[in-house]
């Protein structure tokens, strides 16, 4: 073959996924709503539980009469917070399903399409197996991946991201503790991702 | 990256499954069971690993991040509790807090987890972005049409160059003229080109050179569905696919009907063995040919082509023998078929040679003697000598 064997970034796949979505910006952009409310309204519960226990608290320390109107007033608003943010992120995740499944099926039909369009050159000099599995098999761990997973990295980034700036808001000392163990979990996976890089370096493909 | 190579590793492995179980009968008749068996031992092994080794690591990100989020979860609870008795922090907020320090801690172990899955579908996609980049056909052009109706079946090759890989020129001036309704046996050893010229007729390679031209028009300004439909092919190896008898013959034409079919099949020779069958044109056919025996699945493709009603035939003789009474009706079908068409035979029976109106003696790429039989006899040339020794033995 006359290209040698490219390599993409990750940026290039996910660029050339994207792709397959143009014409579902709107969509993208209503989904990225819901996961920001859906990860508002979840981040803010842990601050009405706070009001709670300081009320309790309070009155025990000042041996009062708890404040019970208060406290069921607040219960209504977490509980109405928890709805609120389960309710986004379902309808994110039912949306990003729908996204990823359907790049996939437009992946799917250009790779058809690609079959029909490839030169007797190319389908006489491979082994079949291996453009079969290109096409059933990588086919469906792309979907698999992109469905499950990456639905669910989007609601973790986020969620992270508001929690360690309501963190931030509620003390700073306290945080810091975090921002030590966060970089150092980061490492981890770091390390960990990359290791196999190395080794499978120099036992390469037969 | 070690998702790379497992997808790798399990396309290999399929390819393998691909290639023995197509070739089961041989590798049995050879007695390469063990080895095949070894192979893909061997390579079942390394997916094995690679798989292996890929979860190690995966698994060993999340109880690891946990670990590490578990003891901030306890650094927290004890400066937290610091602050609260030294009052300059409240209850409520240290068990904010901690909900907090709960909630981060699933999310980024569940996104290292998921990061792996994504690098799995990463290293797909690659594989699936390489197959997409790969070489395609050169767009058609379509500037002319070919009126298949009133097509003859006139073919003219001008001084072809082609080779299959640019370096390597097989083709080097090959011209040739077929007038409508001629048969021309296409004659030659092995990696003579006769093949690749059927490959370039079908326009399935592009030459480099020269042109081809098909009742005066450039086959390189029609385009390839225009092209194609003018002719018709039979292959040495039969593909019926998994349908019934009459959906098989009926490929050949959109819209065939019942009659269609039928009168097709009687010029192939094929009506009276599918009246035969129990289910007759409702009979199914797999693409394990049970049912049928080898010659009876050849005059079914004569059937098919017959129904597309072609303006030139390609037709590759098969070498295989069949029985003498299957043989005679195969002969029959294609002279009903080759009849008013122009046709090439990759031919290697001596009778179907000598009745050709051409002979095409190819050798290494070149064209090296045309003439009837007749002709190339006189000449005493290559023909002659391969003619002699064959009718020898």
């Amino acid at each position: 073959m006359k290209t040698k064997k490219r390599k993409y970034s990750f940026g290039a796949i996910g660029q050339r996924l994207s792709h397959y979505l143009k014409d579902k910006k709107h969509l993208i952009f209503f989904v990225a709503v819901a996961l920001i409310a859906s990860t508002i309204f979840a981040i803010f519960a842990p601050v009405v539980t706070k009001d709670i226990t300081d009320s309790i608290a309070d009155s025990i320390t000042k041996n009062t009469d708890i404040d019970f109107s208060y406290i069921s007033q607040q219960l209504i608003i977490l509980a109405a917070l928890y709805i609120l943010s389960a309710g986004f992120a379902y309808y994110a995740t039912m949306r990003t399903t729908y996204l990823s499944q359907l790049a996939i099926k437009r992946l799917r039909a250009d790779i058809q399409e690609k079959l029909n369009k490839l030169t007797l050159n190319v389908l006489d000099q491979s082994e079949r197996g291996d453009l079969l599995s290109r096409v059933t098999n990588d086919a469906t761990t792309l979907s698999s991946a992109l469905q499950s997973n990456l639905t669910q990295i989007l609601v973790q980034a986020t969620s992270i991201i508001g929690i360690i700036v309501m963190m931030l808001v509620l003390n700073v000392q306290l945080s810091l503790i975090f921002f030590i163990a966060l970089p150092l979990s980061y490492f981890v996976m770091k390390l960990i991702t990359k290791k196999p890089r190395c080794c499978s370096e120099d036992s390469s493909r037969n | 990256m070690l998702f790379r190579r497992q997808q790798q590793e399990l396309g290999s492995l399929n390819g393998l499954i691909e290639e023995v179980y197509d070739g089961h009968l041989i590798v049995k008749s050879f007695n390469h069971e063990a080895k095949s068996a070894e192979k893909f031992d061997a390579i079942n092994q390394r997916f094995f690993k690679s798989y292996l080794s890929s979860r190690f690591y995966s698994g060993l990100s999340a109880p690891l991040m946990k670990l590490i989020n578990n003891l901030a979860y306890i650094g927290i609870c004890v400066m937290g509790g610091i602050f609260v008795i030294t009052g300059t922090m409240t209850i409520g907020t240290i068990q904010a807090f901690l909900i907090y320090a709960n909630n981060i801690a699933s999310p980024t172990a569940l996104i290292s987890n998921n990061l792996n899955f994504i690098q799995a579908g990463a290293a797909a996609a690659e594989r699936i972005f390489e197959f997409l980049d790969r070489e395609e056909e050169q767009p058609d052009r379509g500037t002319e049409v070919l009126d298949v109706a009133t097509t003859k079946g006139r073919i003219e090759f001008k001084n072809v160059e082609f080779g299959y890989l640019p370096e390597r020129t097989l083709f080097h001036d090959v011209s040739l003229t077929a007038e409508p309704g001629e048969i021309l046996a296409v004659v030659g050893p092995s990696g003579a080109g006769k093949t690749t010229l059927v490959n370039l007729l079908m326009r399935f390679y592009e030459i480099n050179q020269g042109s081809i031209l098909l009742e005066g028009l450039n086959v390189k300004n029609l385009t390839r569905p225009n092209l194609r439909s003018a002719f018709g092919m039979v292959l040495q190896d039969t593909w019926l696919f998994d349908g019934t008898i009459e959906e098989n013959i009926a490929y050949g034409k959109s819209g065939a009907t019942r009659e269609d079919v039928i009168a097709a099949a009687k010029k192939a020779q094929c009506d009276e063995f599918i009246r035969k069958l129990p289910r007759g044109y409702e009979t199914r056919i797999g693409g394990d040919f049970t049912t049928l025996s080898e010659g009876e699945c050849q005059l079914l493709a004569i059937a098919r082509t017959i129904i597309a009603d072609p303006k030139v035939l390609i037709l590759d003789e098969a070498t295989s023998s069949v029985d003498t009474r299957t043989e005679i009706l195969i002969t029959q079908a294609m002279e009903a078929m080759m009849k008013g068409r122009t046709t090439f035979i990759i031919a290697h029976r001596l009778f179907t040679i000598k009745n050709a109106d051409k002979i095409i003696f190819m050798m290494e790429g070149d064209i090296k003697e045309v003439g009837s039989h007749a002709e190339l006899m006189k000449l005493g040339g290559l023909y002659a000598n391969l003619y002699l020794s064959a009718s020898d033995n």
